[in-house]
């Protein structure tokens, strides 16, 4: 039994996380603040090679259509 | 008598008293403007021990609730009673953050993993937070592979955690097997312990004497075992987080009460300073007039 998301690449975590936003969009807006929260990642990140860092980058959050057509 | 002998003493006390007022002048103004600066930096860090105080509530509230997905992780580890593999590749995972004042937290943390990069010198390190690769990057820095920064301004969230383990899961350049998340644990509101949490991977679990009585499949093991990274990561950095607010709030109140010593003592100071030149200018008024 071998997932489709696994065999496309992703990981479990980012499988879930994208299962989670699309959960967060649906949620009625009275308690939509409050879930959006959790929301958001503003997390840079750098590779090091030999001891020297590159460049700071956002952490790389796979995009989804949904967002896309927005 | 009395007469000559003031005037004998009086040039000499004019010049010195003179001398003494000026010199006297001076370190008034001077203790003065260190009374200024020191009172300034006492309302600054008495408002941020309130700052600290009122985000460690919140912390602590948010790591009581990491905790319960970190033993999620913990108690699978434990009943199966995996084992770590002879001669596994480690990965170093050392949680801290960009914020600074707070104490010894980020030192301790870089000691911890300087300490067992001295014992094992080439397992990769990946480093959450900047003054911890401030540090190890003077020391180790071939052993970094990854580093990120913008953290711990929030309490992390656990889409946060999510995407840096999986950042890290996803680069196959890194091997690994176990991953050791060097942490500091919340011990109490005035003291935190450095700690480590260890990852197995899915060869390992399934080598673990309980678990080994069980059909598996692969697949969900997979699935099971980098949400379990996930959680161990979420724990140690909302727990990190909370020791690192408690931290702050305590070199905050330490940084008053010194303040506001240093306030008393320069103020004793400048009372002394000022009655000693009164008392100078008072005795050359009465050698003065004592002499015409």
């Amino acid at each position: 039994m071998s997932f489709a998301w696994r065999a496309a690449g992703m990981n479990y975590l980012q499988y879930s996380s994208i299962a989670a936003r699309a959960l967060r969009r649906v949620v009625k807006p009275e308690l939509r603040s409050e879930v959006a929260k959790r929301e958001g990642v503003a997390i840079k990140f750098a590779k090091w090679d030999n001891g020297k860092a590159s460049a700071s980058n956002p952490v790389p959050v796979i995009e989804t259509r949904a967002k896309a057509e927005n | 008598m009395l007469v000559r002998s003031a005037i004998a003493a009086r040039p000499a006390t004019l010049v010195f008293s003179v001398a003494g007022q000026t010199r006297n002048m001076a370190t008034l103004k001077e203790i003065q403007t260190r009374l200024k600066s020191v009172t300034n930096i006492s309302k600054i860090t008495a408002s941020m021990k309130m700052i600290a105080s009122t985000k460690t509530t919140r912390a602590q509230r948010a790591m009581n609730v990491a905790r319960a997905y970190g033993q999620v992780s913990n108690d699978l580890i434990k009943q199966a009673e995996v084992e770590k593999a002879a001669g596994a590749k480690e990965l170093l995972i050392t949680v801290s953050s960009d914020k600074g004042l707070c104490g010894g937290i980020h030192s301790s943390l870089s000691r911890y993993s300087r300490k067992h990069l001295a014992e094992n010198n080439e397992v990769p390190v990946v480093i959450l937070g900047d003054k911890a690769k401030v540090q190890l990057q003077r020391a180790y820095p071939e052993n970094i592979r990854y580093s990120f920064n913008q953290l711990g301004s929030t309490i992390p969230t656990y889409d946060e955690s999510s995407i840096i383990a999986s950042t890290i899961l996803n680069d196959k350049s890194i091997e690994f097997d176990n991953a050791k998340l060097v942490y500091n644990r919340f011990v109490s509101a005035i003291s935190f312990e450095t700690d480590a949490i260890e990852c197995y991977p899915v060869s390992q679990i399934v080598e673990a004497p309980n678990f080994k009585a069980y059909e598996y499949q692969e697949d969900v093991l997979e699935n099971l075992n980098e949400f379990l990274f996930a959680n161990s990561l979420h724990w140690a950095l909302v727990e990190g987080h909370a020791a690192e607010m408690a931290a702050k709030r305590t070199a905050m109140e330490n940084a008053t009460k010194n303040a506001g010593d240093m306030i008393n003592r320069l103020t004793l100071q400048y009372n002394r300073g000022r009655q000693a030149v009164i008392t100078n200018e008072l005795i050359d008024i009465i050698t003065g007039a004592s002499a015409l």
